[in-house]
């Protein structure tokens, strides 16, 4: 049986009965902040609850998952699950988050939820050990592997300066919602890893990005049409240092704090404020403002801001 | 009728053996308990080396259960514990499908040459020259083929499972990475298994009642051994059935007499008469001895072998070509060492030690460890070695020093592990990416579990790796992250494995913001 076959043909199908519709929306979302449903911010921030808890007020700002997911889909949720740590250590997105986003999908009438990550660890030990294997079963989602090259596919970035091309797990094509979950964390050369390089977690050749101007691809990889349909950044800890691994729990430090917004941008740069970075600091979230991938502005956006 | 039956068992317990093994050796997505590696204890060389040498007592509770079992039943082990031995009797029933079964006839014991082979390998190990049980242990043997033949198979098997899965929209069962095997290996696993087949073929368990040393120990005991196969003077017919069938050529049956020190108690004998002539009985009178060679010579630590010196350059030399076409100011890297699996304690102990059973390799969660080619020189040939073009040794996992059953890895704790130095972290200015691209990379140092690794920005704002090797344990993860070619970092194996100082950390300075800052 020719597997990639099978894979083109779904996607095929999947295009043909209505994918287009979603694709064709979450292209021409970003910085319109009047063509969005619910309450028309570009962003909504929340500070001082459980990490569940944020996530239930944040996404009520948006027009709840239902404005997200439609009855019938499938959805990908993208958190960062990359180190083998335990949720304490702030390596991985908080496994209560997670959770909730699942049983939100579900509740919005998603035909299958998935979660997965092309980890740095061993991927079975990260899975389990971040809390996130149990979280997504619980919550009725599912889980799939992303360790080996063949569920990964060339896509071209035609307009990308550094990436051209890059190879992207099935799930990105195959889905119809791409929820991406990063964790703010301290990140030894680019200073932060939040939602934009969350992103390299589910493309294979990420030594190419690393060779090729890092900063660049990370901004780069953005001009490939099937971007997240929306971007939660958990920060109920952040590590301050060492990142992106952490060394021990004395780097993390709590926070309590959620960002979500369609604009993978600007979630970016509010997350780097809380952080206590400018995001001009950030190589790759000031090259995607310039080239116009979203706004790194802060001021100039509609932001809600929910104190708990 | 309880002669026959004993066939049976001899047939059920074999199979459970080997079940067991192939189990251990297979099991591609690691979800056996740790405890299931004890069973890979059952084996009589490598519980000599670990007695020997790390004086595990359970190791010689172990080998007195083989000895006393072969003291009273004969070579039992041989016929039911031997992973190999069943191996070759599966051999011999295959062959039995295509051709006209295989008629033996009674062959003279060739007991110089088995008891020299004996002597030889034991006092080169008492010399400190190990190659040779390397060589012939049946269950190292075993090992090699199951997980440089066999293994490859089943992941390909799983794989193929794993798509059709996919295919239906499950990932119930996931994919693996095809690896732990190494081209001369799989090579040597062909040779080893041409070898076997010929001998078992030839002349059933030939091997056994030759090159085999377990065999060679274990019939010194069992020519004294208390029950042993007798034919009736009386009921006898002189058929020569029993010899025909007997795959140890060990029965003449023109004498009726079973040569006890060759017998490996298969029990096929009985079901092929036809007068029951055949019985287990205690012994009459003792069996002619020839003059044997002892097998306990006194060990010794090994000297630094002519062989590993001849082995080393050859390396370099094999390797010396990734010199030629490098891009401007990159530099090739030259390891002086390579990396032993942890739990090893220094090369020379681990080189004595490992039989190269390959158990390691196949029971690391991340497959890092692989079969060395000449890394250790002609003396290391295919013993495990961390292989970080593979990937790295996870901080949080010591399953490979649980699981050796010779001793060559001691057990380490996973506190003990987090600070265990199997090497030294090199930066190799001339080739990151940062120097040779003026551009931010950073994968090392993400993966450091101890941040030996760091970023230090430069005055051109750039972070550059900035190493501590006080703090690495040479897990491997800068080395396996690096991108380029040839390495910006790699790790230079500790001879003796050092203990690394514990990385200091200090609490970050909690913030209490009330306010959002945007």
């Amino acid at each position: 049986m020719d597997r990639r076959d099978f894979i083109r043909k779904s996607i095929y199908t999947g295009v043909a009965s209505g994918t287009a519709l979603a694709l064709g929306g979450s292209t021409g979302l970003f910085g319109q902040s009047a063509g969005n449903p619910g309450g028309g911010f570009d962003l909504v921030a929340v500070k001082g609850g459980e990490p569940a808890q944020m996530f239930d007020l944040a996404i009520k700002e948006l027009g709840g998952m239902g404005s997200f997911v439609k009855k019938g889909q499938k959805v990908l949720v993208k958190p960062n699950i990359g180190w083998d740590v335990s949720p304490e250590r702030a390596g991985n997105t908080h496994p209560a988050l997670v959770k909730r986003i699942v049983e939100h999908c579900m509740q919005a009438g998603a035909k299958e939820v998935v979660v997965f990550d092309n980890t740095c660890d061993k991927w079975t030990s990260c899975y389990q050990n971040s809390g996130i294997e149990k979280a997504v079963k619980d919550a009725g989602g599912k889980l799939a592997p992303g360790n080996t090259e063949g569920y990964y596919h060339p896509v071209e970035i035609k307009a990308g300066k550094k990436l051209k091309s890059a190879k992207v797990h099935e799930l990105v094509l195959e889905s119809d919602v791409f929820i991406n979950v990063p964790i703010l964390k301290h990140h030894s050369s680019t200073r932060l890893t939040i939602a934009m390089k969350n992103l390299m977690g589910v493309v294979w050749d990420r030594g190419y990005w690393h060779r090729n101007d890092l900063h660049q691809c990370v901004a780069d990889y953005l001009l490939y049409h099937k971007k997240p349909t929306l971007n939660i950044v958990d920060a109920y800890r952040i590590m301050m240092k060492n990142g992106p691994r952490g060394v021990s729990l004395d780097d993390v430090s709590l926070s309590k704090s959620l960002m979500i917004s369609r604009d993978i941008v600007a979630v970016d740069a509010a997350a780097a404020k809380v952080y206590g970075l400018e995001p001009e600091e950030v190589g790759y979230i000031k090259i995607a403002d310039a080239m116009k991938l979203g706004r790194m502005d802060l001021t100039q956006l509609n932001i809600k801001r929910i104190k708990v | 009728m309880l002669y026959r039956s004993l066939r049976i068992i001899r047939i059920v317990v074999s199979a459970i053996f080997l079940v067991i093994l192939c189990v251990l050796f297979f099991d591609i997505h690691h979800a056996l308990p740790v405890n299931a590696y004890q069973l890979a204890l059952s084996q009589l060389i490598p519980g000599i080396l670990q007695l020997l040498f790390s004086g595990l007592v359970s190791a010689a509770v172990i080998i007195g259960i083989i000895l006393l079992l072969t003291f009273v039943f004969g070579r039992v082990y041989c016929s039911s514990i031997c992973p190999l031995g069943t191996f070759m009797d599966v051999i011999n029933h295959a062959r039995s499908w295509f051709k006209k079964k295989k008629r033996f006839r009674y062959t003279k014991p060739l007991n110089a040459f088995r008891y020299s082979i004996l002597a030889i390998t034991a006092l080169a190990m008492a010399a400190g020259l190990f190659s040779l049980v390397v060589l012939l242990d049946p269950y190292s043997n075993f090992g090699r083929l199951a997980t440089n033949l066999g293994r490859p198979a089943v992941q390909l098997i799983n794989n193929q499972v794993a798509y059709i899965f996919e295919a239906t929209g499950s990932y119930a069962l996931a994919p693996v990475k095809i690896t732990g095997y190494q081209w001369f290996s799989v090579v040597w696993a062909i040779i080893v298994l041409a070898v076997i087949g010929a001998f078992t073929i030839y002349g059933g368990r030939l091997f056994c009642n030759t090159l085999c040393p377990a065999g060679s120990i274990l019939s010194l005991i069992s020519r004294y051994s208390l029950l042993r196969i007798d034919i009736s003077r009386e009921a006898c017919t002189l058929c020569g059935k029993c010899a025909r069938v007997c795959k140890a050529t060990c029965i003449d049956s023109k004498l009726k007499y079973v040569d006890p020190s060759r017998c490996v108690m298969c029990f096929n004998c009985f079901d092929s008469c036809n007068e029951n002539a055949m019985s287990l009985r205690l012994k009459k009178k003792p069996a002619a001895i020839p003059a044997s060679q002892s097998s306990a010579v006194k060990p010794s630590r090994r000297q630094v072998l002519a062989m590993m010196a001849l082995g080393f350059p050859l390396v370099k030399i094999l390797k010396a070509d990734n010199g030629n076409s490098l891009p401007d100011g990159m530099v090739p890297i030259h390891k002086e060492f390579p990396v032993t699996p942890p739990g090893s304690v220094s090369f020379e102990r681990f080189n004595n030690l490992c039989t190269a059973c390959h158990l390691c390799i196949t029971s690391c969660p991340t497959q890092v460890i692989k079969p060395a080619f000449f890394e250790y020189g002609l003396g290391g040939l295919m013993q495990p070695r961390m292989a970080y073009e593979v990937y790295y040794c996870t901080f949080e996992c010591v399953r490979c020093t649980e699981v050796c059953p010779t001793g060559a890895l001691q057990p380490v704790s996973l506190e003990e592990k987090k600070t265990l130095q199997l090497g030294k972290v090199v930066f190799v200015r001339e080739n990151c990416i940062v120097i040779t691209k003026k551009k931010d990379c950073g994968a090392c140092s993400e993966h450091c579990p101890t941040k030996a690794v760091k970023m230090v920005q430069q005055p051109d704002k750039l972070f550059l790796p900035v190493v501590e090797p006080k703090i690495c344990v040479g897990c491997g993860a800068c080395e396996h992250a690096c991108p380029t070619d040839p390495k910006s970092i790699y790790v230079e194996g500790n001879p003796v494995h050092l203990k690394a100082e514990k990385p200091v950390t200090k609490k970050v300075e909690e913030k209490v913001e009330e306010d959002f800052p945007f």
